[in-house]
This record gives structure tokens, sequence and C-alpha cells, in this order.
């Protein structure tokens, strides 16, 4: 995978981890779970914020940026609090693999870029309780 | 709906990154810096020499570790896990050395000798996504910065 697909990729992603989020912070309730909200907040506007560099980052190779879908199929309703943060994490697993490609298909600070995302990726994963890894985003190497 | 990359690397990738210099030049950028024409010489490939950097930080932190546990036993179900960690690491950036370390002295209450050994595996985290930075090879990058990933979760948690 070229440099500039990988990035694509990684925007489609972010594209959907905004809508996932969106979805997790409307069945969240700022009062009952406030820690909850406050961290579903916080990713949401760390995968905004992602999504705007990645644009900026593909621009400035002359390519256009690849859109959200309309809209995206999400695999369960999300009825509880465990519920969200299953989803979350989930979100935050697959991110934190995108970005580990993007590493791989990288350079200079695009390479940086990608690294610094994995790493606050797998931050996030210990932030919504999630055991630690021994590969995040690479899972396969643990054999 | 979000779906997985293929993985794009296996502990052979990384292997043959290290051992074969074809092997990165399906990379767009970065290419070797000279393709050999003449007989094969024997010094050190840049990526190799990128994982013997980052083995032997490993090291350095598994002997740190296992002089804390030895001079503070309660510790050791506490760093155990930590030495679990570094031993799959270790197990992919395997390049046939034998690499061994000597530890300082830990200090003589627990608490302390605890806090220098995650202050040590902060630093540690720090050095090897300086390493995924400078490999060449984008499977070596992409497992040394998971491996920068790796720590920083069990620094945190």
């Amino acid at each position: 995978m070229s440099t500039i697909e990988s990035l694509q990729a990684t925007l489609a992603a972010e594209h959907a981890a905004i809508f996932v989020y969106g979805d997790a912070g409307a069945h969240t309730s700022q009062s009952a779970e406030p820690e909850l909200f406050t961290t579903i907040s916080m990713l949401y506007r760390t995968h905004r914020a992602r999504r705007d560099q990645l644009r900026l980052l593909i621009g400035d190779r002359g390519a256009t940026p690849v859109a959200a879908a309309a809209s995206y199929e999400l695999p369960s309703v999300l009825r509880s609090a465990v519920a969200v943060r299953r989803q979350a994490l989930r979100t935050e697993e697959t991110c934190a693999e995108v970005y580990a490609a993007l590493v791989a298909n990288t350079a200079t600070t695009d390479r940086d870029w990608a690294i610094s995302a994995l790493l606050e990726a797998a931050q996030a994963r210990i932030q919504l309780n999630g055991s630690p890894e021994v590969f995040p985003g690479a899972p396969e190497l643990a054999g | 709906m979000l779906r997985s990359p293929v993985p794009t690397s296996r502990r052979t990738a990384i292997a043959l990154a290290l051992s074969a210099p074809l092997a990165l030049s399906a990379c767009e950028f970065d290419p070797p810096s000279a393709v050999p024409t003449e007989a094969p010489t024997t010094e050190p490939l840049p990526d190799a020499d990128v994982a013997g950097v980052a083995r032997a930080q490993i090291v350095q932190m598994v002997a740190t570790i296992e002089a804390t546990i030895e001079a503070h036993p309660r510790l050791r179900r506490e760093l155990t896990p930590w030495l679990d960690l570094h031993d799959a690491h270790l197990t992919v950036l395997d390049v046939g050395d034998d690499q061994t370390a000597t530890a300082a002295i830990p200090p003589p209450t627990g608490a302390a000798a605890r806090q220098i050994v995650l202050g040590a595996e902060g630093a540690l985290a720090s050095r090897l996504a300086d390493t995924a930075r400078q490999a060449a090879s984008g499977d070596l990058a992409r497992a040394l910065a998971s491996m920068s990933a790796a720590v920083t979760q069990r620094v945190i948690a």
C-alpha cells in the first residue's frame, strides 16, 4: 500500500470512528456516567482533530481526501454504559491497527504522526478500562 | 463497519527486513541508499542496527527489573508481567545475537525501586518510538511503534 493510500484508509477509519463516537455520546448519560461521558467526548474530539489533520496531509499531496459515508452500520444498539465502553474499545482497537499500518507505509513527519496516533489510541484503551496489550495495533506479532 | 487493515507484517517479514536488503525495496519511500553491485559485505544493515539498539534497550530494562525483583521480592508479582511483555518483544526482535546487560543496584526501599522501574519503562517507551522513526523497513517501524505503545499502556495502567 502506498503512503497516500494508507493516509486515505486512515481518514476513512477516522470518519467511521467519529460516527461511532457520535452514537456513543448520544447513548451516554452525562449525569449518570460523567466519567465515561467525558472520555467519549474527549475521544470524539480527538478523532475529529485527526480527521482534519489527515485531510490536510492528503490535500497537500494534491489528492482529494476520501469523504465520509452517508451512514455507517453499527454493530449493535448501545443499551448500557458497558455496551458503550465495549464499542469504544473496539473502535480504538481498530484505529490502532490502522495507525500501525500507517506507520509501516510512511516516513519522516507522516510516520511521526502515525506513531503519535498509535500511542494515543493505546492510551485510550486504558482510559476506557481496557487491559494492556502485548502488541497494540499489531496483534498478529504476538504469535 | 470499521474494518481492520490487512496485516502488513509478520515476524517473518521483520526477519526478512533485518536480513535481506531486497525486502526493503517494496517501500515507496526511503529506498536503500545504495544497491550492492559487488560481492556482499559483512557490514550490518541499517535496520539491523536499529533493531539491535531497540533490543539492547529492552535487555537493559529486563536486567533492571530482574535486579529489582531480586532485591525486593515483594515486587515480583507486580513486575513479572513487565518481564513477560519484554520477552514477547525480544522474541520479535531476535536477530540471533545474545546480548546481556548489567543493572544498577536498586534503591533500598521497594517504593523507590518501583518508581525507578516505572520511570525507566517510560523512557524505554520514548526510545522505542524513536527507533521506530529511524527504521527503514515499514514492518520493523510498525513493530517498534507497537512495542512503544504496549509499554506506554502498562505505564499508565
